[in-house]
């Protein structure tokens, strides 16, 4: 465009002004890992806007955004541009009407096996069944049209998703999605039941031999110390 | 070598700006070359400019060849010497224009304008050598990048959302110079882009970056000279 730049001078030029269409999604997150597998969450919702069928002549900068509704200002955001002139998005921003609550509802321990590795140690394997509730509410007072929730589970961490219900839209292992709108002051619920492998590994205490036995009772005699516990010198 | 001296009168063809500022500048100009060798000088490079980005060429190339060409900044230390003296005069007319009247705002501009101007807006000596073999009218092309954050623009974007999932969206840009250039009726693009300092310029474009930061002005001159004096005065009591 011809512009003239006077110097020492800020000037303000309109680049475009444009229709477009918007859509709104609601994302929601939840990753199980071991840290988290057995408490209660809080997962959070990020809103993000979309919009498309724009008409612009250059491609869409990185850019602060005011968005507004009916001239009234509704939220300050930003936009990392895009690489296209026919659509771009805003960054994501904590939706807080959105709420999640996601709580165990059972944990059921199985299959216990236990092995010897090597002397003195051994080793315990059991599966843990842990079936969630993740429950969405909308507080916002209006429609979501699409809130999209998406669930992974850990297999590197042995933490693997068994069955859900209702069964997820799209699977893409390690993630489950689920995309559904929700009506204002309406809740919905999805039933998840992970698998949880656990192993661990126990040392055994050294076996005490007789002379030694003895010889600790005796110790315990002289100094008249009834049932002491008894615990290994730092040089045997 | 014995070869006729020539100054161009360029004009500015393009200017894409760069987000993050400076901006690759592109001129042009005519010349009317005859056989022999030319010394063409060519014009409007600021000091700013970063030499290994220049590129030019010759229309028609057949009858025209580039032999060399030669870049050349002013001293910095003499220029900003002589930039600061003639701010210290620029103040001393803006104190004295509270007597002008009407003329007040003309005069605090033009020395404003004095006041401001920085090494970077000094103008660069670019030498070319060129050897005709007929005589002809070419044009000279040249391009070069800018580095200087004082030349800078910045989007803002105002959404308004309709009913029927519709959306007005609104795209500002706001484009600052803060140079010396003055740019009329100029062919401009605007480019995401933030270039790294380059080469000679770097130390002084990293503390105009720093004086921005701070929102403090640079220091003013009266400052330097009582620092100074009082450099004077610590030798002189270490000497006596």
């Amino acid at each position: 465009m011809k512009l003239s730049l006077p110097s020492h001078e800020t000037i303000r030029v309109e680049l475009f002004k444009e229709k477009a269409h918007h859509a709104e999604e609601y994302r929601i997150s939840v990753h199980y890992a071991p840290h988290n597998i057995k408490l209660n969450q809080h997962w959070k919702a990020l809103l993000q806007l979309t919009f498309f069928d724009l008409n612009s002549p250059i491609k869409i900068p990185s850019s602060s955004v005011i968005v507004a509704k009916q001239g009234l200002p509704l939220m300050f955001n930003t936009t990392q541009g895009s690489n296209v002139t026919n659509r771009f998005k805003l960054d994501p921003i904590q939706a807080f009407d959105v709420i999640i609550e996601d709580q165990v509802v059972a944990v059921e321990e199985k299959d216990l096996q236990e092995k010897t590795i090597a002397e003195r140690m051994i080793e315990r394997s059991w599966t843990e069944i842990i079936t969630r509730m993740i429950n969405i509410k909308n507080d916002t007072g209006r429609l979501l049209e699409k809130v999209i929730i998406t669930v992974t589970d850990d297999p590197t961490n042995y933490i693997s998703l068994v069955s859900t219900d209702p069964a997820p839209d799209e699977i893409n292992l390690p993630k489950r999605k689920w995309t559904f709108a929700l009506e204002p002051d309406q809740s919905k619920t999805i039933k998840v039941m992970l698998q949880y492998q656990r192993r661990e590994k126990i040392e055994l205490p050294e076996k005490r031999g007789i002379i030694r036995q003895v010889e600790e009772d005796l110790m315990l005699q002289q100094a008249d110390i009834p049932n002491k516990p008894y615990r290994p010198s730092s040089n045997e | 070598m014995n070869a006729r001296e020539i100054r161009t009168t360029s004009e500015i063809k393009e200017l894409v700006i760069f987000s993050g500022g400076g901006g690759i500048m592109r001129r042009t100009a005519a010349l009317s070359l005859r056989e022999g060798q030319h010394l063409i000088k060519l014009d409007g490079v600021p000091v700013s400019f970063a030499p290994n980005t220049l590129d030019v060429s010759i229309t028609p190339n057949n009858f025209n060849k580039i032999l060399q060409f030669t870049t050349k900044k002013p001293t910095r230390t003499y220029i900003e010497e002589q930039l600061r003296k003639e701010a210290a005069a620029a103040r001393e007319v803006i104190k004295d224009s509270v007597n002008i009247g009407t003329k007040r705002s003309e005069i605090i501009k033009a020395a404003e304008e004095v006041i401001k101007r920085d090494y970077l807006d000094e103008q660069a000596e670019i030498s070319l050598f060129v050897e005709t073999t007929q005589d002809n009218e070419a044009t000279i092309e040249y391009s070069f990048i800018i580095q200087d954050r004082r030349l800078r623009w910045s989007p803002f974007i105002t959404i308004n959302l309709l009913e029927g999932g519709e959306a007005q969206i609104q795209c500002l840009l706001t484009i600052e110079n803060n140079t010396a250039l003055n740019l009329e009726d100029v062919e401009v693009k605007f480019a995401e882009f933030d270039l790294p300092p380059l080469s000679d310029l770097a130390d002084i474009l990293v503390e105009h970056e720093r004086h921005e930061q701070s929102a403090l002005p640079p220091p003013s001159p009266e400052s330097e000279e009582i620092h100074y004096k009082k450099q004077l005065i610590r030798a002189a009591k270490m000497l006596f």
